[in-house]
Formats: structure tokens, sequence, C-alpha cells
């Protein structure tokens, strides 16, 4: 019976060691590039969203421009952090020390941190524009014609 | 202190379950599998995204819908 316990507790021990190394494998590397994958696709999303509205005159063309400004600081935003990935990538190849992929790290977590915000920035701007865009889409086109 | 039946029956299902649990972390790895932070930029911008859905905007404007 006391065998039977200690198993139990040996195999608590081990589901808990094993469920613990197993996300442990390259966490910030596979983590950053998660980020990075799901943002490109959520901003792939807005973007040809808000271009087909251009597109079909659902939006202005300065909401378009300021959706485009907005847009390329995403991109920006996003490769920069793409970028320094990769830097981080050859730094820890190379086998440079602790100090300096910690301050790469930050850098990195600076970087993608920024992802989200941007992100909800863009979702916000064409929420206003889905809002109070409408009408003035339908002026713009009016004093097109 | 005899090792029982149970004993084995229980160490079975451990090892099966641990290497259920390795398996489903390696899937978990291959699906993200390259991690190459080059495929993962975003090639199109706002400009080119409009260019490239041009054709089929304006067919839909000329059309009135």
């Amino acid at each position: 019976m006391s065998l039977s316990f200690a198993n139990r507790r040996l195999v608590f021990l081990l589901l808990l060691t094993s469920s613990l190394l197993l996300p442990g494998c390259g966490d910030f590397e596979r983590n950053a590039y998660r980020t990075l994958k799901v943002a490109k696709v959520e901003y792939e999303l807005l973007q040809e969203h808000a271009a087909r509205a251009y597109l079909e005159g659902r939006l202005t063309e300065p909401q378009w421009e300021r959706f485009a400004v907005a847009g390329n600081r995403f991109i920006a935003a996003h490769t920069l952090a793409a970028d320094l990935m990769k830097t981080y990538q050859q730094v820890r190849r190379a086998g440079s020390s602790e100090d300096e992929r910690a301050r790469l790290e930050a850098r990195i977590n600076a970087a993608l941190a920024q992802l989200p915000v941007l992100l909800a920035d863009l979702r916000a701007l064409l929420g206003s524009f889905d809002s109070g865009g409408a009408a003035a889409a339908d002026e713009s086109r009016q004093s097109r014609r | 202190m005899a090792i029982t039946k149970r004993d084995i029956v229980t160490w079975a299902e451990l090892i099966q379950l641990i290497s259920q649990m390795l398996l489903a972390g390696v899937a978990a790895l291959k699906d993200d599998e390259p991690v190459d932070f080059d495929a993962v930029k975003i090639a199109l911008t706002p400009e080119e995204a409009v260019r490239r859905l041009r054709p089929e905007g304006t067919a839909k404007l000329e059309k009135g819908e």
C-alpha cells in the first residue's frame, strides 16, 4: 500500500517535471515567433478589410491614407522585431554572453509588446471609420462626381 | 520489497503516458517548424494590397455593388 502511494507521488512528480520541461524547449524564440506569426495574420486581415473597403468606396481617400500610415508603422515595428529575433539567433549561436542576450531580449520584448498596441490602434481607427465613415464616404463620392 | 503485478501495470501506464506527452510536445514543436524570422515578415504593404485588389474592386464598383 505504501509502495502504491510512493508510486502515485512519483507519477505526479514525473508529470509535473515533464509538463514544465516540454514547453521549456526554445521558449523565447518560439514564443516570439508565434507572437510575430499571429500579429502578421491579424494585421493582414485588417489590411485586406481596409483595402477592400477603400476600393468599394466605403473609406474615403484621407481615411485610407490614415490607415496606410498606421499600417506602415505597424509593418516597420513588426519587421524590426523579426530582425531583432534574427540577431538574437545569431548571437545565441555565436555563444555570446548572458548579458548581451539579456539586453537583446529586453529590446525584443519591448518591440513585441508594441505590436498588440499598434494593432489595437489600427482596429480602433477602422472602427472609427465604420461608425462615422459611411457618411463621409458618401460625401466624398458625391464630391468626386 | 517485492514488485507486484499492480506496480508493473502502473509503470507501464506511466511510460505510455510520458511517451504520449513527448510525442504531443514534438508535434507541437513541428507545428511551428521551421522558426524562420524572414518568412514571418509582412511582405504586403497597404499600397501593394490595394494594387493587388484593384481590378477586383474596380469591377465591383463598375457593377454598382
